[in-house]
């Protein structure tokens, strides 16, 4: 029905299309009538209101005795789906993706909880606090055995990564500078059973060594010294904008970079700034839905609620909090509009049993898509979801088709 | 770097006995080309079928141990003094070492691969190495043996795009979460499938609902506008081919065969032989261990459950694939970005290394030691084996050797098949 376009969506955004795309990057939403209820504040007042919502309620906590349970799993996506949640959230989700630890490896509730309250804590506070604490934090020193590492012949897995992954990127350093971090990073020690950490000096380095050409002792001298490097700042500020947006030159990040550094790697301006660039609000829909993006919207959409197939979904889709695949975290990309991604959308959408907001509807191919905070869609979306509702004379049958098909439009794989 | 191993998996894997293998006559086409010939190889297993079936019908199996597997403990030196000097707290002890020569043998859990018979290259490693697990996968997928390539594609890609028919819905498939990017092709279709999924595409209840759902799932995604952007074009792209694969392959899938360990891997390796006995243009199975080779501690024990998880679900892979009349034509190689440090560190660990050792496995493979055992007294400054054998070697042994695709094409000028494997 649609002629071909030059591009999808071509005409000026309305606010309502602004506002949902602002809570599709900042929260885990926008969630069924949340784009409608804000749209008084107007764009600018959205954004606002998302940064300067309160981080939510950690109480009551999960149970944290048994390790084959997932109730810390839940418990973490409760929040993302909770439509008060503001930046703070998708933040702490960010650093879960870049100061990694895997539950499939430490297999220690005792220990990851407490690590995800850390980054909780910090997740728009300064980042060498977190990461100084982050490193000799029980669940990182198992995930990446600095645990029981001894200067003598140390553990290199968690100066390689610190390195290579959390602080400066490949090129920046040598191998002489890992095995140095890793000899001044050691003496560090974990007890299984009670999660307790703690130090002894007999594994540790007894002199300072050169790392990066600065002298070296213990892990905060480490941390240190790669948080002052010069690579340090552009590394996580171009991370962070990438995370929120594709918009933005060289130019724009080597500003951000700096001023991140002068303003001692506070994370909450780096943000703030970001969001504010007027660039944010011009791309759009550029990139995927991650899959616990996608799953927390689509289920809030579909009317769906149960746990166990929120977990499954994401499991499915090899996103699942507390398990990121490697050290490196989730990858970013195309990758997740792929065909195996879509069956797994598929096999969710299906799943929904309809809502009255639908099925009781004048238009219940617009009630779909804006239950769904669609508000920039295709000519060829939209033809589709009008034909489909044309075919199914029951309005219950034809509302669970439409939201369906809305969730499982290409539009709302993407951010 | 540990590896994903999700708890839906580990249910299966710990909740259920492992089924006792089928036995199954090791059966051979007749009427198969004859398999290339067998000189150079420094030591020969037994038994092994020599008949290869035509090269426009042969496929290729990939099993991808990322995180870096060690070589090492999984073909090692027998009654080497500097092994067990460099590794006082990880070597294996010789008297259990599975002996392929006098010198050589496989890890003690891989006793049905020692018994069937396999083939090991000795010493595979990348030009100039990187410790690296990140930057030494990207050149592993790639085929980037030196860093200086910009290759866009990967390498099994590239193998697709030369062998594949341009209308089959997958001739590379990756049976894992996501796409792999040593299948990214640029002319034929490869995707991934989730190895606990059957594929199919999910359905409604009702046939009035399903024809509009399935309808309207075909319209959403046809790829009317060439010039939409990007994600638009991939996110409708995935669509489309999520459907076609179910309507091509997924429905056209042989049952399943019983007996596979409960593992990941037994699971993983279960599908692909109904993949590769389909004939639906699957000529590629990518499959990527979901187990944690980057052995930083404790060694040893964790190394050795990989090695017995590698050798329950590989012998069951090639009995179901010579019970499915198939053995002929199917290759399966492994792969890992590199081996570990041969020095070991305090955790009774292995610190990231360089050159390693692969195995291959299959009727058309012969037996033996391949390649020259890199010398432990002479180790790179790292610490590290020096590669004997270039990783384009090794590759162009299955794309020439096996694939019939010139290594010239797919990798680049001066890589050569080993002589003698295929």
């Amino acid at each position: 029905m649609a002629a071909p376009r030059p591009s999808p969506v071509r005409t000026q955004p309305s606010t309502e299309a602004l506002i949902a795309h602002v809570l599709r990057r900042t929260t885990f939403g926008p969630f069924p009538g949340q784009v409608e209820s804000l749209r008084g504040l107007g764009v600018e007042g959205v954004i606002d209101r998302v940064l300067s919502a309160k981080p939510l309620a950690t109480t009551p906590k999960p149970p944290i005795n048994d390790d084959g349970s997932y109730a810390p799993v839940d418990w973490w996506l409760d929040r993302l789906a909770n439509p008060k949640a503001g930046i703070h959230e998708k933040m702490t989700w960010f650093w879960h993706g870049h100061l990694t630890t895997s539950h499939s490896k430490v297999f220690r509730w005792i220990m990851e909880f407490p690590q995800h309250l850390l980054i909780r804590k910090y997740a728009l506070g300064n980042f060498r606090t977190l990461l100084k604490q982050i490193t000799v934090d029980p669940a990182m020193l198992v995930y990446l055995d600095g645990a029981w590492s001894s200067a003598n012949d140390p553990n290199e897995n968690y100066g390689r990564e610190l390195m290579e992954l959390f602080t400066l990127g490949r090129g920046t350093y040598t191998q002489d500078d890992v095995r140095a971090a890793a000899q001044a990073l050691a003496g560090w020690w974990v007890d299984w059973d009670t999660g307790a950490h703690g130090f002894h000096d007999y594994a540790a380095l007894k002199d300072p060594v050169t790392l990066l050409g600065r002298p070296v002792k213990r892990a905060d001298d480490v941390i240190d010294v790669v948080c002052d490097h010069r690579a340090c700042a552009p590394w996580i500020a171009t991370k962070v904008r990438r995370y929120f947006t594709a918009g933005g030159g060289a130019k724009l990040r080597h500003a951000e970079a700096t001023r991140f550094r002068k303003d001692g790697l506070e994370i909450k301006p780096l943000v703030w700034g970001i969001l504010e660039d007027p660039m944010f609000l011009r791309r759009r829909m550029d990139r995927p839905r991650t899959p616990v993006e996608w799953v927390i919207a689509a289920m809030a959409a579909l009317g769906l609620t149960d746990k166990d197939l929120r977990r499954w979904t994401m499991d499915g889709m090899g996103q699942l909090p507390f398990y990121p695949p490697n050290v490196s975290g989730w990858p970013s990309g195309t990758r997740w509009l792929s065909a195996s991604f879509a069956l797994a959308r598929a096999s969710l959408a299906v799943q929904t049993d309809g809502v009255a907001a639908v099925s009781s509807a004048s238009d219940p191919v617009a009630a779909a898509l804006k239950r769904c905070s669609l508000y920039e869609v295709t000519p060829q979306t939209k033809a589709a979801l009008t034909t489909a509702a044309g075919q199914i004379s029951n309005a219950d049958r034809r509302a669970q088709v439409l939201l369906a098909m809305a969730v499982g439009s290409p539009e709302f794989a993407l951010s | 770097m540990p590896m994903q191993l999700i708890d839906r998996r580990r249910f299966l894997q710990l909740g259920l006995v492992a089924g006792a293998g089928a036995v199954a006559a090791s059966v051979s086409r007749p009427g198969g080309a004859a398999a290339a010939g067998v000189a150079g190889a420094e030591a020969r297993g037994d038994g092994v079928g020599q008949s290869a079936a035509p090269v426009a019908t042969r496929q290729l199996v990939v099993i991808d141990m990322a995180g870096g597997n060690d070589g090492l403990s999984m073909v090692p030196p027998i009654g080497n003094g500097t092994y067990h000097d460099l590794r006082p707290r990880t070597a294996l002890q010789d008297a259990a070492i599975l002996p392929l020569s006098g010198s050589v043998g496989l890890h003690p859990s891989l006793v049905k691969l020692k018994a069937r018979g396999v083939a090991v290259v000795q010493g595979v490693g990348l030009t100039k190495p990187d410790l690296s697990h990140f930057e030494s996968l990207r050149r592993w997928w790639a085929g980037d043996r030196t860093s200086q390539q910009l290759t866009t594609t990967g390498f099994l890609g590239r193998l697709c795009d030369h062998i594949g028919d341009p209308n089959a819905s997958a001739v590379g498939v990756s049976l894992g979460y996501g796409p792999s990017p040593a299948l990214i092709s640029d002319s034929v279709s490869t995707l991934s499938m989730d190895p606990y999924s059957d594929g199919g595409f999910p359905r409604f209840w009702n046939v009035g609902m399903d024809a509009a759902w399935t309808a309207g799932w075909r319209s959403m995604c046809e790829l009317t506008d060439p010039k939409a952007p990007v994600p638009f074009r991939s996110a409708r792209r995935g669509g489309a081919y999520a459907i076609k694969f179910a309507d091509d392959v997924a429905a056209n899938l042989p049952p399943g065969a019983t007996g596979y360990p409960k593992t990941d891997l037994g699971t993983q390796l279960g599908l692909a032989a109904r993949l590769l006995a389909a004939d639906t243009g699957v000529r590629v199975v990518h499959i990527p261990f979901f187990g944690d080779f980057d052995t930083h501690d404790d060694h040893l024990a964790r190394h050795a459950r990989l090695m017995t998880q590698l050798d329950s679900a590989v012998d069951r892979f090639l009995d179901d694939l010579a019970t499915r009349g198939i053995a002929d034509r199917v290759v399966l190689a492994t792969t890992s970005e590199f081996g570990r440090r041969v020095p070991d560190n305090a955790s009774n660990g292995l610190d990231h290394g360089a050159a390693s050792f692969v195995l291959l496995a299959g009727q058309p493979v012969t037996a033996g030691l391949f390649g020259t055992y890199p010398n432990l007294a002479s180790l790179d400054n790292d610490d590290d084996l020096k590669a004997t054998v270039d990783l384009w070697d090794y590759y162009a042994t299955l794309a020439e050797g096996w694939l019939g695709v010139p290594a010239v094409d797919v990798l680049g000028s001066g890589a050569k098949p080993i002589a003698g494997i295929l």
